[in-house]
């Protein structure tokens, strides 16, 4: 039991210690911008995984769904905002790509799955910007590639009966009228 | 990046997968309505049809060239009622696509033409007469003669100031009355952002073409022509450049 306390203590030390660098990236990546935001407290942000982070106001402005529930609470923050809906690795995710300015190119160094995750997060916490990075690097996987690969990339089960398939195709037969197949 | 063995895709709202899907062409959408119910439910989806981007494309199971017959673009006009913007490319070459919008499509008030299109007079009249209602016109690397790019920039009253570029032709103010040399935005060398990029940079549906800078000059992509007749025209973008 002892053992437990003290790995989930440096546990929870080695996650202290990753917020305070991931907020001095982010005051650096934002630069002299971030000394004009007025020092009010940092917002605490609970994920589903119970762990807390302290976020800084100017990040929390971006998360429409905090800023609401923030404003229907008469301003008060500080209770830790319940995430339900987003683990602790996807918050991380989300801040260290706030922090890099949202760069697209290290998105595509991410596994689907964790795409998968950053979505459903970003359309829970309702940012706008991120959604539209996300949904646009998984329609890029999309494009000029066949429906087999696209089931198969994205573990898809095709729920057609081969009746309802054909029809389907049929429909969209204009779009390829007078093509030539690809060898 | 690698592919989810784990997660479940239709796990995505049906919001998620429209706004996907309106990062993508036509080809792609209807590609993509055929993967599954849901897939198929959101390619139908209204917000996805209010543009039409019919640019060549290359796939690994669809075509890769090839025309439009009168019959499949009639077909999609009648589809798409709600239409507001249509993209042309050398797969609907043809002025007879006029007539069909004017039928079908009377929402339309942006036209963009683009890879290798080729555009005559025959085409100007047609626009002049069944597409009245343009306020953006945008060209881009395509062929025009000056009597028909000249016909359509002084018969659309309605085109917006700054609604179309024009690349390496100066003398085309030459050409035009006052109130027309308002519509144009003059490229010189390839300089814009536009032309470095090569690509619009709308997020939605837009056809990414072959413009190329060579030394800061744009490349023109036809031999033997004659520039007091023919212009080279680039898609149109922010007068600030």
């Amino acid at each position: 039991m002892g053992e437990k306390g003290e790995s989930s203590k440096s546990a929870m030390l080695k996650h202290a210690e990753e917020e305070e660098l991931n907020t001095k990236r982010l005051k650096t990546v934002e630069g002299e911008e971030s000394n004009m935001v007025e020092e009010t407290e940092n917002i605490k942000l609970k994920t589903s995984d119970e762990i807390i982070f302290e976020v800084e106001p100017s990040i929390v402005k971006e998360m429409v769904t905090i800023q609401t529930f923030i404003e229907d609470n008469n301003n008060e923050t500080s209770i830790p905002i319940p995430l339900p809906n987003v683990t602790s690795n996807t918050l991380r995710r989300i801040l260290e790509f706030k922090a890099r300015g949202f760069d697209e190119e290290f998105v595509k160094t991410l596994g689907m799955d964790e795409v998968f995750e950053l979505i459903l997060a970003a359309n829970y916490l309702n940012m706008k910007t991120l959604l539209d990075i996300l949904t646009k690097i998984i329609a890029d996987f999309i494009k000029n590639k066949s429906v087999e690969f696209v089931r198969k990339f994205f573990n898809i089960v095709n729920d057609f009966t081969p009746e309802e398939e054909a029809k389907i195709r049929e429909e969209n037969a204009w779009a390829f009228e007078g093509f030539e197949c690809d060898d | 990046m690698t592919n989810s063995n784990r997660r479940d895709w239709n796990e995505l709202s049906y919001e998620i997968l429209v706004t996907i899907l309106m990062f993508l062409n036509v080809g792609d959408i209807a590609a993509a309505s055929m993967v599954n119910k849901i897939w198929n439910k959101a390619c139908h989806d209204p917000s996805l049809w209010h543009t039409l981007d019919l640019s060549i494309r290359s796939s690994y199971f669809l075509p890769k060239k090839g025309d439009f017959t009168k019959v499949a673009v009639d077909m999609a006009m009648k589809l798409w009622v709600s239409l507001e913007s249509i993209t042309l490319t050398s797969v609907v070459s043809r002025h007879d696509i006029f007539p069909t919008i004017l039928e079908y499509c009377k929402k339309i008030t942006e036209m963009k033409f683009s890879c290798g299109y080729i555009f005559d007079v025959k085409h100007s009249e047609a626009m002049a007469k069944c597409t009245p209602n343009l306020k953006v016109l945008s060209i881009r690397v395509i062929v025009a003669t000056m009597t028909a790019l000249c016909c359509v920039l002084t018969s659309l009253e309605h085109l917006e100031d700054r609604g179309t570029v024009v690349v390496g032709i100066r003398d085309i103010q030459n050409h035009l009355p006052p109130s027309s040399v308002g519509k144009l935005i003059y490229c010189e060398e390839g300089k814009c952002l536009r032309c470095k990029n090569g690509c619009d940079t709308t997020p939605i549906r837009q056809p990414y073409g072959p413009l190329r800078i060579y030394g800061g000059r744009m490349r023109l992509t036809l031999s033997n022509i004659n520039l007091s007749e023919y212009a080279f025209l680039v898609q149109h973008h922010q007068p600030s450049h």
